[in-house]
């Protein structure tokens, strides 16, 4: 059964309708999310401390964010002192033109990529495809979403809506002959073609989970290995790296090696950690001989100084979120209709995209705080959930008859006779709809509720009535 | 977008300048309790092996080379590859591997490079570091000692001496900042075996890079 979630159906709720006719992706989803939220759980008690490593993590991201310009800078003259290439990037645009004027440079035609979340922010891919360069995600989940046409579900694990047997279908239509259901056989058809892209390849493309700015370095983590293959095997190598993903110091990084796996996957810590400082030095024969760093703004730097938002910018990428989110776990990626799903797409989409585009996405959200309490690095995330709704009120992009109805609610609710007449009436009203202390179908406004749920109905006699003979018995007992 | 701007408009968002001085620090690294657990050597060796081993890499610890190398010896009769990568330098000296790789046809990095590689099923190298906490092997890139030669072959076996083992990877980390300007281009952190999730989550090895570590402790 394929699946028809489609990120550009324009509508947030009918791609959640679409997404939950999908009875296949949301078991995949919610199996997956589950199976990555237990191993984070077990790794994390296991290594005991959980909170003072994430109250570490939280300073060093804040201290980095507050300092950002400092930090940043000393990270770009370290990388040129090691050879290497900056370019600066103020929308996807210009990261565009950046990538796309260094491939004209080298003549390159064909681009091998590991999985970047900042690629896919800047649709680097149609760009180089339209230019007629062959372009390859090498990530086995990325591969697979690429051969489908389609666009990742899950930060960390992109194909989590595919089956076997679709994979199965799509390797034999990539050439794959004899092809089974194993695991083990489309692995390794994915290995041997995968092999065979990254040698001939011109250009490897990698993302940045960290740039460490005493030294240049640029951090990746992968448990497949296929960066090394990206970065060691072609001649020239892009970075795609968001502004914020610094840290100062290798002793910093000692505590995202720790955070991180553990919350992405539930790993110690992933196969490969790779760092690189600069291209390849005199002699060596592997490796990239030229290096090019393209920082991307795209809308984070209108983040900093602002109180309510600056925080989103500690992010590390771990996709923790996403597992423990009620909603996610329903809808799975593709009908947040964003790059990034899930509690932090549903934050940083509408920060990073400001207009009419994401900002329905905040209200996908049950503000449970799940999110909060999963974050390495202690994002309030539900907190500027709510902040975000709020902005969309002030914006007036709000539907005519919710703006009505909460200026009623505002109006019922602040004075205590006019909410008693309210309560009043509505008890006499729900006469005609309620069975055994259920409203099961209701019409106007309450129809929104009861067409997946019960409404309760208002008690027979309400607490306030009732608070006289309790505050007399409350007073006798004390 | 030019460099300058790109940077002023940070500062202009945080509301300064950009600060010529490193800012002060209250809390930089991992937390004190972390970094004052300390292990004697056999502890760290015991450690090593046993987390390497969750990661179904496989440890072999000898007395002496000798041992080593009758090892070695019967380990590459049953994998029988055709074509073994060494690192270069005086690598193959120092462990006196020459004879028994003798009956394999052996490259070594610096006199070849990838394309000699990527025909070798097999790989031999050293390490720069190891790290007990998360069974951990640290590869630095040189002249002789390829990036590739820890990522192209099917089987990779490397060799240590237990002084390289470390607690944790702070320790390494430490060391890396040490070295300043002369840090090399590639410093690649191996815990186990490539291993890919992705196929509805079933775990499968040896996807991109190795399927199989073998650690020599000395």
């Amino acid at each position: 059964m394929p699946s028809t979630t489609n990120r550009h159906t324009p509508d947030l709720l009918d791609r959640t309708r679409l997404a939950l006719q999908d009875d296949f992706l949301r078991a995949a989803v919610r199996f997956t999310a589950d199976r990555l939220r237990d191993k984070k759980q077990s790794s994390t008690e296991e290594f005991g401390h959980w909170e003072e490593w994430r109250e570490r993590g939280r300073a060093i991201r804040a201290h980095t964010i507050n300092h950002l310009d400092y930090y940043l800078k000393q990270f770009v003259d370290q990388v040129r002192q090691t050879g290497g290439h900056v370019h600066f990037a103020k929308d996807a645009g210009e990261a565009v033109t950046s990538v796309m004027q260094i491939v004209r440079e080298k003549k390159a035609r064909s681009v091998v990529k590991s999985k970047s979340m900042v690629s896919e922010e800047i649709h680097i891919n149609e760009h180089l495809i339209e230019a007629g360069i062959e372009v390859v995600e090498t990530d086995l989940g990325e591969y697979i979403v690429q051969l489908a046409g389609e666009t990742p579900s899950h930060i960390i694990i992109p194909a989590i809506h595919k089956t076997r047997e679709q994979i199965k279908t799509l390797f034999t239509n990539a050439g794959g002959e004899h092809l089974t259901t194993d695991t083990k056989v489309l692995a390794g058809f994915a290995r041997k073609t995968l092999r065979e892209k990254f040698l001939k390849a011109d250009i490897g493309i990698t993302g940045c989970n960290f740039g460490i700015a005493e030294s240049g370095t640029v951090v990746l983590y992968t448990n497949e290995g296929n960066a090394d293959m990206v970065t060691n095997l072609p001649k020239t190598h892009i970075v795609l790296m968001g502004m914020e993903r610094i840290l100062p110091s290798f002793a910093d990084l000692e505590v995202f090696a720790n955070l991180l796996p553990r919350s992405a996957t539930g790993q110690k810590l992933t196969t490969y950690m790779s760092m690189i400082t600069g291209p390849r030095r005199q002699g060596d024969r592997d490796g990239a001989e030229s290096l090019h760093i393209i920082i991307l703004d795209n809308g984070r730097s209108e983040q900093l100084g602002d109180p309510e938002f600056q925080d989103i910018l500690h992010c590390i990428r771990c996709g923790a979120c996403l597992n423990v989110c009620p909603v996610y776990r329903q809808i799975g990626g593709h009908a947040y209709g964003s790059v990034y799903p899930g509690p932090i797409g549903a934050v940083l989409s509408p920060l990073l995209y400001q207009g009419k585009q994401y900002e329905d996405l905040p209200f996908a959200s049950s503000l449970c705080g799940a999110c909060y309490e999963a974050c390495p690095v202690k994002i309030p995330i539900h907190d500027m959930l709510v902040r975000l709704r709020a902005r969309k009120v002030r914006s007036g992009h709000v539907a005519k008859a919710e703006q009505l109805a909460f200026r009623g609610y505002k109006m019922i609710f602040s004075h205590h006779r006019r909410y008693r007449l309210a309560i009043k009436t509505g008890r006499v009203l729900q006469e005609t709809m309620a069975q055994n202390g259920y409203i099961q179908s209701g019409f106007g406004p309450l129809a929104g509720w009861t067409e997946s749920r019960y409404a309760p109905t208002l008690k027979e006699e309400p607490f306030r009535d009732k608070w006289e003979a309790l505050s007399k018995t409350l007073k006798t007992k004390s | 977008m030019d460099e300058a701007a790109f940077l002023e408009r940070i500062s202009a968002r945080l509301g300064r300048s950009i600060p010529e001085d490193r800012p002060p620090r209250n809390v930089q690294g991992a937390p004190d309790f972390w970094r004052q657990r300390s292990s004697g050597a056999q502890e760290l060796i015991l450690r090593f092996q046993a987390e390497l081993e969750k990661l179904g890499g496989q440890v072999e610890r000898f007395e002496d080379r000798s041992a080593m190398l009758a090892f070695l010896k019967s380990l590459l009769k049953d994998l029988d590859p055709t074509r073994i990568g060494v690192w270069g330098g005086n690598f193959m000296d120092e462990y006196q591997l020459e004879e028994v790789l003798s009956p394999y046809e052996v490259v070594t990095w610096g006199n070849q490079g990838v394309e000699a590689f990527q025909a070798a099923e097999v790989s031999i190298s050293g390490c720069a570091f190891a790290i007990a906490d998360t069974g951990t092997m640290v590869m630095m890139s040189s002249e002789t000692h390829g990036r590739s030669v820890a990522v192209l072959p099917t089987v990779h076996i490397v060799i240590l001496r237990q002084e390289q083992i470390h607690g944790t990877m702070g320790e390494v980390l430490e060391s890396l900042s040490q070295m300043g300007r002369s840090l090399p281009a590639s410093v690649h952190f191996i815990s186990g075996a490539s291993r890919s999730s992705d196929i509805e989550n079933d775990q499968t090895i040896g996807i991109h890079g190795p399927a199989r570590i073998v650690a020599f402790i000395l």
